[in-house]
């Protein structure tokens, strides 16, 4: 008998009590008089309260427990010096900021809803944080009233998975950080994506950027592998799928980015490398800028109004297919007989003054590309692809499917202005 | 009488071997490049290869018809002492003008229809292809404004082959070299002085006109750039959409009225 509850005490020592909280009751009492380690649980209702945790403790709630600030100008939950925290199924409505995790260790978040916050969780100093399945929506004021969705500061071990984001200014801003797992997550209509501002050790992997000003921007940051995400639909004045600016060492791998301004521009990196990408219709599909040193490597342009324009760095272009290389393949062992450049004059033309942006695809300008086309074709000192490639593995293929509302409409108009132009031209 | 004359150039129009070969040419390049491009082409929205692809095409072609066959037309009737008998019976020069300007208007509002028709039947049978309402808007528009534009050049011209030659002239002005002559200049003023020059032919060049309105009915102005964000706002706005409209209008109203003066007036060159 002694032995059991000295096995019940272990246990419950070493797992915590498990407390059952109600709305109404103060909550931040309930948090102090916990032990670390323990657990609880959060009934559906209201807590109103700026709440601070200091010790390793876990909320857990079904999705129905409200969080809403008492003064709103401060965080509605604030982790402060603590260490294996979790808190989980929570809603938090607040103007102002939902979460402040500060100077902590192992902290993981999950499934909390935030609606019109300010921003959505602010981490400083902290190693070792997950924020996964959670979803923010930012308040309805333009971008310089908005803050991020997840920020991280000076913190290490993040791992943000699986969370879905909108109408903040950044969806997951990273500064200072390392160590850093971006997966899975959603973030549409804000400013950035994903936001790296001095940080290094990184993949950003299987994510969604659609509708943001630029969906990925990456600035003074080193070594990021990049893979498998969706960017899409950056089309604003100054929309871009992915931008970098002065890194080192950025892989940029089996992407789609489609619908974008432009879809990928490096800046001032020398070390970049971008393969296997899909870069379908976009205005610009690569901007390089000061960055000569930097790969494009089998990436399939389709679609796009200008595949590559740089300034007179240029940017090393190896093995992509072009939808509008006219060269030809006599040996068909997949690579062109000529080299295809990319050069065109335009193109160069909108890098130096965008002001030249506004006869983009305009006829002069195609007549110009063409013109480009054919007497550039000597010009090997810049944007050349000696080895491009001349067959794109997802061509689709012509199929038949009949869509009868658009044919029948296209018989009777057809042959309505078939009979009144044959009976004008008889009568 | 003005209805008779209408219907009378309608069928000169469509009996136009000249008209019915523009009319062949231009389904098949629209049809050709519609077909393609959709089929091709991955389904992005926006402003993309594709639909630069089909706006050009309504840029290039339809000016370039309707200022050759409206301006040959006229100078025609002058030419062959059409127009001197026209004006034996009680008709005004205005009616005259008028008429002549729907009976084209009618003639390439049918020929876009039935290059409409046809791309239907065929995309009917490939799982249907997307015509965007903005396309139709524009070609509407350019059919208005350059038939209004073929006329008067018709009544400047001495004879069909004068009509011709300044046909092709003010078309190869408005789509090309108006655009490179400021692309040149832009190569050696400063950015804000190009901006400024850009948005003035904006608005004294048709065929800008009209691909500005594009981009504006279509919301996608960003394409445009942040250069000239402060254009964009205001014919975002009411004010600039009243003025937007007031504009097209003018491009219409003012060549036909230009070319009833001209032929009241000054009569015809012989």
């Amino acid at each position: 008998m002694r032995s059991i509850i000295l096995h019940i005490a272990f246990f419950a020592a070493l797992i915590g009590f498990v407390h059952e909280a109600e709305a109404g009751t103060d909550f931040q009492q309930l948090i102090d008089q916990a032990e670390e380690g323990d657990v609880i649980h959060l009934s559906k209702g209201t807590y109103e309260g700026n709440f601070i945790i200091p010790k390793g403790i876990t909320l857990i709630g079904d999705g129905n427990a409200v969080f809403k600030p008492k003064n709103p100008k401060e965080p509605v939950i604030t982790v402060n010096g603590a260490n294996h925290v979790t808190i989980q199924g929570i809603k938090v409505q607040t103007p102002g900021t939902g979460m402040v995790i500060k100077d902590s260790n192992d902290i993981k978040l999950s499934n909390l809803i935030m609606n019109g916050v300010f921003s959505g969780i602010d981490v400083y100093r902290t190693n070792g944080i997950a924020v996964e399945k959670t979803t923010i929506a930012g308040n309805g004021e333009n971008l310089g009233k908005k803050g991020n969705g997840i920020s991280f500061y000076d913190s290490s071990g993040i791992t943000a998975k699986n969370n879905d984001i909108a109408h903040v200014q950044d969806g997951i801003y990273l500064e200072n950080a390392k160590d850093i797992s971006v997966l899975k997550n959603k973030v549409e209509n804000g400013r950035y994506g994903t936001h790296f501002m001095y940080s290094e050790d990184a993949e950003v992997r299987d994510n969604v950027y659609k509708k943001n000003v630029t969906g990925l921007m990456i600035m003074m940051t080193e070594n990021v592998s990049l893979s498998r995400n969706d960017i899409s639909y950056q089309d604003g004045f100054n929309g871009t799928g992915i931008t970098l600016y002065e890194v080192k060492n950025i892989d940029i791998q089996n992407h789609t980015i489609s619908g974008n301004r432009v879809a990928i521009s490096v800046q001032k990196s020398d070390d970049t490398n971008i393969s296997n990408n899909i870069l379908q219709m976009n205005q610009t599909a690569v901007e390089a800028i000061r960055s000569g040193g930097s790969q494009v490597k089998k990436n399939y342009f389709v679609g796009n109004l200008v595949n590559v324009r740089s300034d007179m760095n240029g940017i090393q272009l190896k093995e992509n297919y072009y939808d509008d290389y006219a060269g030809i393949d006599i040996d068909d062992d997949g690579i062109g007989d000529e080299p295809y450049v990319a050069l065109q004059s335009f193109g160069q033309w909108m890098v130096r003054k965008p002001v030249y942006q506004y006869y983009v695809e305009a006829p002069s300008v195609v007549l110009l590309n063409q013109i480009d086309q054919q007497t550039n074709k000597t010009s090997k000192q810049l944007l050349v692809d000696e080895n491009p490639v001349t067959k794109f593995e997802t061509d689709r293929g012509i199929q038949w499917k009949l869509y009868w509302p658009q044919f029948i409409l296209g018989f009777i108009l057809t042959i309505a202005c078939i009979v009144i132009w044959r009976r004008s031209v008889l009568t | 009488m003005l209805g008779k004359l209408i219907v009378l150039e309608w069928k000169q129009m469509l009996r136009s071997r000249w008209l019915q070969l523009v009319a062949v040419l231009f389904i098949f390049v629209f049809v050709s490049i519609v077909m393609i491009q959709q089929l091709a082409l991955p389904d992005i929205e926006g402003f993309t290869r594709q639909t630069a692809s089909f706006l050009n095409l309504l840029l290039f072609l339809l000016p370039l018809f309707t200022l050759t066959i409206g301006g040959m037309s006229v100078a025609g009737d002058v030419e062959s002492g059409w127009f001197s008998l026209l004006k034996t019976y009680p008709m005004k020069i205005f009616q005259y003008v008028s008429g002549k300007f729907v009976a084209l208007v009618g003639s390439f509002i049918f020929i876009v229809l039935l290059a409409l028709g046809v791309v239907f039947l065929l995309g009917g049978l490939f799982g249907g292809v997307k015509v965007p309402y903005e396309f139709l808007v524009i070609a509407l528009c350019l059919i208005f404004i350059f038939s209004a534009i073929a006329i008067l050049l018709g009544t400047l011209a001495k004879n069909r082959l004068h009509a011709l030659a300044i046909s092709l002239v003010v078309w190869a002005l408005l789509l090309l070299l108006l655009s490179y002559l400021v692309m040149a200049i832009g190569t050696v003023v400063p950015g804000h002085v190009l901006q400024k020059l850009t948005i003035a032919i904006l608005h004294i060049n048709p065929v800008d006109w009209l691909r500005f309105g594009y981009f504006l009915i279509s919301g996608q102005t960003a394409v445009l750039g942040p250069t000239y964000y402060d254009l964009i706002g205001f014919y975002g706005s009411v004010a600039g959409k009243a003025v937007f409209i007031v504009v097209t209008i003018l491009w219409i109203v003012v060549p036909l009225f230009l070319a009833t003066i001209k032929l009241k007036k000054f009569g015809v060159e012989k």
